[in-house]
């Protein structure tokens, strides 16, 4: 579903990521960790087409998106910090992705509403709404497109743990329907219990790609946490 | 680059920023109107305020829109559409809620006092060409500049530069050269800016260019010949075109 090679990314003189090269199956879902500053960001971005590789490639769906646009049409992508036009309102919001992936792609909403409780905030401008609403609509907005591939940058950061819960569930349930799912996330549970697979990147790089029994196995840990924690430690996975 | 442009322009003409610049520019207008019976006096007073003003309020509601709307660029460009459809609907968005808030502040206390002069009416159709001049620089800008501080600084230059510093230069040279037919230099000079040239092109429809003397009359013979008149179009359509591709290319090649 999603492959890159050697991607790498230099801003000014720090290399944000480098030579990433990894391969994430339909259907699978991969949590990205790392500390802060550590490329997850950079990394999505790429595969998104918002920031321009400094060298290597992308395939999404067997497509290189250096190419064209099109790709995009297949993502659906939940950014970490929510700012939508401050006169809009959600439903404007529906209407713009509607108007830009056609009616076929976008048949959920109605689902995603009820589900998010977005009822009575549908027709409120996006000022009038609070930090945590704001992020569910961008939730909304994303689930609501018919992709084979979403990508969720924080999605959990100002949810509170029912509205989390929910998400987690929706994010299965995509993946039921076959498709592949990327979060990146500093927060582990966030992906504890969810994803398949965990990229861990250190500095720009890949330090360890693999499923989280694996992860536990290699590490001598049980808990997630503390694999993780000893990950940053220890030298050669 | 329609659907772009539609939501934009649904967001900017719900703003407050654009309707308080409407209503500034109503007081203006209505305000003179009201106390001279005089339409060309009024014309010439709304004229020195507008030209002085406008700038900085266009480009500051354009520039911080842009900063605000950051994020919901990065979401548009994560969705199947091509990087310069978003920037350009984005600046015609701009343009058309920024004309339009111009358009109802100064025709209604002109139409109400139903001033059809050409004075009137070259007046108003400087001020939506600078109106595009101004949103195609600010959006450079803000599109070179990452940080909202030096974005806003670049504009409060170029506004400074624009409305006082290059008169002040153009008045040293013409100053230095006064033994000579400063004409040949002004008028090329004129044509680099694009509020100077605005200025002039109104002021010398207005009865206050016989003020000027013999250098005014020389500047009305040829801004008024259909030359001047051509020349001036071009000069302020390359004001709006080249900030506008020299845009669009930082913008394709930009990291989000």
């Amino acid at each position: 579903m999603v492959r890159t090679e050697n991607l790498s990314k230099r801003y000014k003189r720090k290399w944000a990521i480098k030579d990433i090269t990894l391969e994430f199956k339909e259907g699978e879902i991969i949590g990205i960790m790392g500390p802060n500053g550590s490329g997850k960001t950079t990394f999505i971005k790429s595969i998104l087409g918002l920031v321009i590789p400094t060298y290597g490639k992308i395939w999404v769906n067997g497509v290189d998106i250096g190419k064209s646009t099109h790709y995009k049409r297949d993502i659906g992508y939940m950014a970490q910090i929510p700012r939508f036009p401050e006169n809009l309102t959600p439903t404007d919001l529906l209407r713009l992705v509607r108007d830009i992936y056609g009616d076929g792609k976008v048949k959920d909403y109605e689902y995603y509403i009820e589900k998010l409780s977005l009822n009575e905030f549908m027709n409120m401008p996006i000022k009038a709404l609070s930090g945590g609403t704001k992020q569910k609509v961008s939730a909304f907005l994303c689930f609501s497109i018919d992709a084979k591939l979403y990508i969720l940058d924080e999605p959990t950061a100002s949810l509170d743990p029912y509205t989390s819960l929910i998400l987690k569930e929706e994010i299965l349930r995509k993946k039921e329907k076959g498709a592949t799912v990327i979060i990146s996330t500093h927060i582990i549970p966030t992906v504890e219990g969810l994803v398949d697979k965990l990229v861990y990147l250190l500095e720009g790089k890949v330090k360890f790609f693999g499923s989280v029994s694996r992860l536990k196995e290699i590490t001598s840990q049980n808990s997630l946490e503390r694999a993780i924690a000893k990950l940053n430690h220890v030298e050669g996975f | 680059m329609l659907k772009v442009f539609k939501y934009e322009f649904y967001n900017l003409i719900r703003s407050p920023a654009i309707w308080l610049y409407s209503l500034f520019l109503f007081f203006i207008t209505a305000g003179f109107t009201w106390f001279t019976e005089d339409p060309s006096k009024t014309t010439s007073a709304v004229l020195t305020l507008t030209i002085f003003l406008m700038p900085i309020i266009t480009m500051t509601i354009s520039i911080m829109d842009y900063y605000n709307s950051r994020e919901f660029v990065e979401l548009l460009l994560s969705y199947p559409l091509k990087r310069g459809d978003v920037y350009t609907g984005k600046f015609f968005a701009q343009i058309l809620s920024l004309v339009i808030a111009y358009s109802i502040g100064y025709l209604v206390p002109i139409v109400i006092k139903g001033w059809f002069y050409e004075y009137t009416l070259s007046l108003y159709i400087s001020g939506i060409m600078l109106t595009g001049v101004f949103v195609s620089l600010s959006l450079m800008f803000g599109v070179l500049n990452d940080d909202k501080v030096s974005g806003l600084a670049f504009v409060v230059g170029f506004w400074l530069f624009s409305t006082l510093g290059y008169d002040t230069l153009v008045l040293g040279i013409a100053l230095y050269l006064r033994n000579y037919p400063v004409e040949k230099i002004v008028i090329p000079l004129m044509f680099l800016n694009p509020v100077d040239l605005s200025r002039i092109l109104v002021v010398l429809k207005l009865d206050v260019a016989a003020l000027m003397g013999y250098t005014g009359a020389l500047f009305k013979e040829f801004l008024y010949s259909k030359l001047g008149i051509l020349m001036a179009l071009a000069s302020i359509f390359l004001w709006i075109i080249i900030p506008y591709i020299i845009t669009l290319r930082i913008f394709y090649n930009k990291d989000w």
